[in-house]
C-alpha cells in the first residue's frame, strides 16, 4: 500500500511537472493537433484520449460487471457442480486469449456485423438515448462500440473469476442462517452473499477497470483512432490514452516532440491505474478483515 | 442388542391444546399471525389465500382439534436420511410435544444434528435424500406442494456457532420480516419485542446501529434466537447453540430456552448431557443413526430401559 502511494505521488509530480515544463496548460485540454516538424501550430491536449478511455473502459465495465454478476451467481449458487465447473472453465479459457487475437477478431469478424446490423438497429431501438441516435463511424464499421463490446468480452474472465471466488468465500453458515430464516435462494443472494461479498464483488469491479483502462492493442485495432475530436456517438471512432500510445509509438520515433507526449502519456495512465489499484487493494483489505473476523465466530 | 431395542418409540404428547386467539388455515391448519385481518390471509405453510373477511374460512383454534395436535406438532415417522447410499439415520420416529424442550442427545456421529435438520428441510441443502415422513401439524413437509421456504418460517432454526450478518444488530433482526415487506413500523415493534423476549434490549438498546459483529459471542447467539424468533415461528430447533460460547454466555442461553418453552416448542441438540438434564422436558437418545430411546429427561437420566443409554448417561462411552 504503502510504496503504490509513493509510487502515484512521483508520478503525479513528474506528470505534473513535465507535461508543464513541456506542453503547458494545454497538456490538459481538449485540443489536439500534431502538425510534423511545427510545434507552435501543434496542440497537445489529452483531455479527448481520457474522455475515450473512460468512456470505452466504463461502458465495458458497466456491462462485464452485470455479466459477471450474473456468471458468478449461476456457477455459484444455482448451477449443478459439473456444469457450473465447465461455465467456470470456459470463462477462464477466455482470459487466455491473446489481446491481438480479440483484436483480429473484433476487426475482421465483428466488425461487419456492428455496422450493418446492431448499429442500425440499436439506433432505430435507442436512438433517442445520448450517443445512440448520432452518425456512424467515418472510417467504416469501427468504432467506440465495438471497442466497449471487445473490452467487455476481455475483462469478463477476470471480473467473473474475482466474484466468483467473493460470493464462494461466503461462510456456509450464514447463507444457511439465511435459509432457515425462510429466504428463498435468490433472497440469500442478494442480502446475504451479496451483502458479506460486498467489497470482494467492488474489489473484482475496480481491477476490471484497471484492465480495460490498460488495454491498447485490441482496442487500437477496432475503435477507429480518430484523435482530433470528442466522438459524437457511440457509433463514431474514437480512441484511448493506451491505444494512442501503442497506434503512434512508429511516429514517435521520427518526432522526439510526440516521443515526449507519448511518454507524459503512459506516465498518465500509469497514475490511473496506481489509483484504481489503491481502491480495490483497499476493498480487498477489507473483505480480508470481514472474512477473518466472520471466521472467528464467537 | 435385541432387534425390538432397535424399535422406533413414541411418546404421546402431553401438550394441552391452548385458548388463543388465532385462526387456522383452513387447508392445513397453521395457525395465522395476530396482525391478520388487517390485509388477505395468505398462509405462511402452505400457501392458500383467502380474501379479507373470510374468518368463517378459518375457524378459532379453540373450536377445532388442532391437525396432529395428537401426536406433537412435530411428528417423525419412519425417517431415514441417506447421503448417496449410506444411511445417517435409519428408520426414526418421534413426536415433538408441542410447548416443550426436547433434547436431542447421542455420541459424535450418532445423527442428532442430520435429524434435526431434517425437521426443517435443510437436510437438502446437502444433497441429502430423505425417506420417511415429517409432520408438523399433520402435514408432512416433505409433500411435492410444500414449499421449504415456508416450512423454514414456521419451524426456525438456531446454528451451533453465531451465524450473524455482518450488518447492524436492528438489521439482523429485520432480516426476515424486511422478506415479507413489512412496514418499518411493524418491524421495528417486532425487532424490538424479539431483543425484548431474548433479554437482549437492555444490553443493546443504545447500540442497535452498530454493527452486530461487534458484540459478546453469547450477545451474538441471543440476537441469532432473536433473529429467529422474529419471523413468529411455531417451532425453534437449536444445533448445540451453546457450544461456543463461555459459561456465562451458555447460561443466559438456557435460561432463555427454557423461558421459550413458554410459547415455542423447542428441539435442542446437545452433546452436553448435563444441558439436556438442565433444560428439556423430553429427551431423546441416539446412536448409530437409531433412536435408541426417547422419554422424559427425568426418566432417561434415572432409569432409562436401554443399556445402551445407560451407558452413555454414565460415561462409559462418547
Amino acid at each position: 500500500m504503502i510504496p503504490l502511494v509513493v509510487l502515484g505521488a512521483v508520478i503525479a509530480v513528474l506528470v505534473i511537472a513535465s507535461g508543464l515544463k513541456d506542453f503547458g496548460w494545454t497538456f490538459w485540454g481538449f485540443q489536439y493537433r500534431f502538425v510534423p516538424g511545427e510545434p507552435e501550430a501543434s496542440s497537445w491536449g489529452i483531455g479527448v484520449f481520457l474522455v475515450g478511455t473512460f468512456l470505452t473502459a466504463g461502458l465495458s465495465l458497466v456491462l462485464a460487471t452485470l455479466l459477471s454478476l450474473a456468471l458468478a451467481i449461476s456457477s455459484v449458487v444455482y448451477l449443478p457442480p459439473l456444469p457450473g465447473r465447465l461455465l467456470s472453465m470456459v470463462t477462464n479459457l477466455l482470459a487466455g486469449i491473446p489481446s491481438v487475437i480479440y483484436g483480429i477478431w473484433g476487426f475482421v469478424v465483428l466488425a461487419p456485423y456492428f455496422g450493418m446490423a446492431l448499429e442500425p438497429s440499436l439506433k432505430d431501438v435507442l436512438g433517442w438515448l445520448p450517443g445512440f441516435g448520432g452518425p456512424d463511424s467515418a472510417i467504416g464499421p469501427w468504432g467506440t462500440l465495438l471497442a466497449v463490446f471487445i473490452l467487455t468480452i476481455m475483462i469478463i474472465p477476470l471480473t467473473t473469476a474475482l466474484m466468483r471466488e467473493s460470493l464462494r468465500s461466503v461462510p456456509r453458515e450464514l447463507v444457511e442462517a439465511g435459509l432457515a430464516l425462510g429466504a428463498t435462494r435468490w433472497e440469500v443472494v442478494r442480502r446475504v452473499r451479496m451483502r458479506v461479498a460486498r467489497n470482494g464483488l467492488w474489489s473484482a469491479v475496480l481491477l476490471g477497470f484497471g484492465r480495460a483502462l490498460g488495454e491498447s492493442v485490441a482496442v487500437a485495432m477496432v475503435i477507429g483512432g480518430t484523435s482530433i475530436a470528442l466522438p459524437p456517438s457511440l457509433y463514431a471512432s474514437s480512441t484511448t490514452v493506451a491505444s494512442f500510445i501503442f497506434s503512434q509509438l512508429d511516429s514517435a520515433l521520427l518526432y522526439p516532440d510526440l516521443f515526449i507526449l507519448l511518454v507524459e502519456f503512459s506516465l498518465v495512465l500509469l497514475g490511473i491505474a496506481v489509483v484504481v489499484n489503491l481502491v480495490a487493494q483497499r476493498f480487498t483489505r477489507v473483505e480480508l478483515a470481514t472474512a477473518t473476523t466472520l471466521g472467528g465466530g464467537g | 442388542m435385541s432387534p425390538d431395542r432397535r424399535a422406533p418409540v413414541h411418546v404421546a404428547s402431553a401438550a394441552p391444546t391452548k385458548e388463543v386467539s388465532v385462526l387456522l388455515c383452513p387447508k392445513c391448519g397453521t395457525s395465522v399471525p395476530p396482525g391478520f385481518p388487517s390485509g388477505p390471509f395468505r398462509c405462511s405453510f402452505c400457501g392458500t389465500t383467502l380474501p379479507v373477511g373470510t374468518s368463517e374460512s378459518a375457524p378459532p383454534v379453540s373450536s377445532v382439534a388442532r391437525p396432529g395436535s395428537a401426536g406433537g406438532i412435530l411428528s417423525v415417522q419412519g425417517l431415514s436420511v441417506l447421503a448417496k447410499a449410506k444411511p445417517l439415520i435409519s428408520d426414526v420416529s418421534l413426536d415433538i410435544p408441542e410447548g416443550k424442550v426436547t433434547a436431542i442427545i447421542g455420541p459424535s456421529g450418532c445423527g442428532k444434528t442430520t435429524l434435526l435438520r431434517s425437521m426443517n428441510r435443510m437436510v437438502e441443502l446437502h444433497a441429502l435424500r430423505v425417506k420417511g415422513k415429517v409432520l408438523y401439524q399433520g402435514r408432512d413437509i416433505y409433500d411435492a406442494q410444500v414449499n421449504p421456504v415456508l416450512v423454514r418460517r414456521r419451524i426456525g432454526m438456531v446454528f451451533q456457532r453465531p451465524t450473524v450478518f455482518p450488518t447492524s444488530v436492528y438489521e439482523n433482526v429485520a432480516f426476515g420480516l424486511r422478506l415479507d415487506g413489512e412496514s418499518e413500523e411493524v418491524i421495528e415493534k417486532t425487532v424490538v419485542s424479539a431483543l425484548h423476549r431474548t433479554g437482549l434490549w437492555d444490553e443493546v438498546k443504545g447500540s442497535l446501529d452498530l454493527p452486530a459483529l461487534t458484540l459478546s459471542g453469547g450477545q451474538q447467539q441471543r440476537l441469532c434466537i432473536a433473529r429467529a424468533l422474529a419471523v413468529s415461528p411455531r417451532v425453534l430447533l437449536m444445533d448445540e447453540p451453546t457450544s461456543s460460547l463461555d459459561p456465562v454466555g451458555t447460561q443466559r442461553v438456557e435460561d432463555l430456552i427454557f423461558e421459550l418453552k413458554n410459547d415455542y416448542t423447542v428441539v435442542i441438540v446437545t452433546h452436553n448431557m448435563q444441558q439436556a438434564a438442565r433444560v428439556a422436558d423430553l429427551t431423546a437418545f441416539m446412536y448409530q443413526g437409531r433412536l435408541i430411546e426417547f422419554d422424559s429427561t427425568k426418566r432417561i437420566f434415572e432409569q432409562p430401559r436401554e443399556k445402551l443409554t445407560e451407558n452413555y448417561i454414565t460415561g462409559r462411552f462418547g
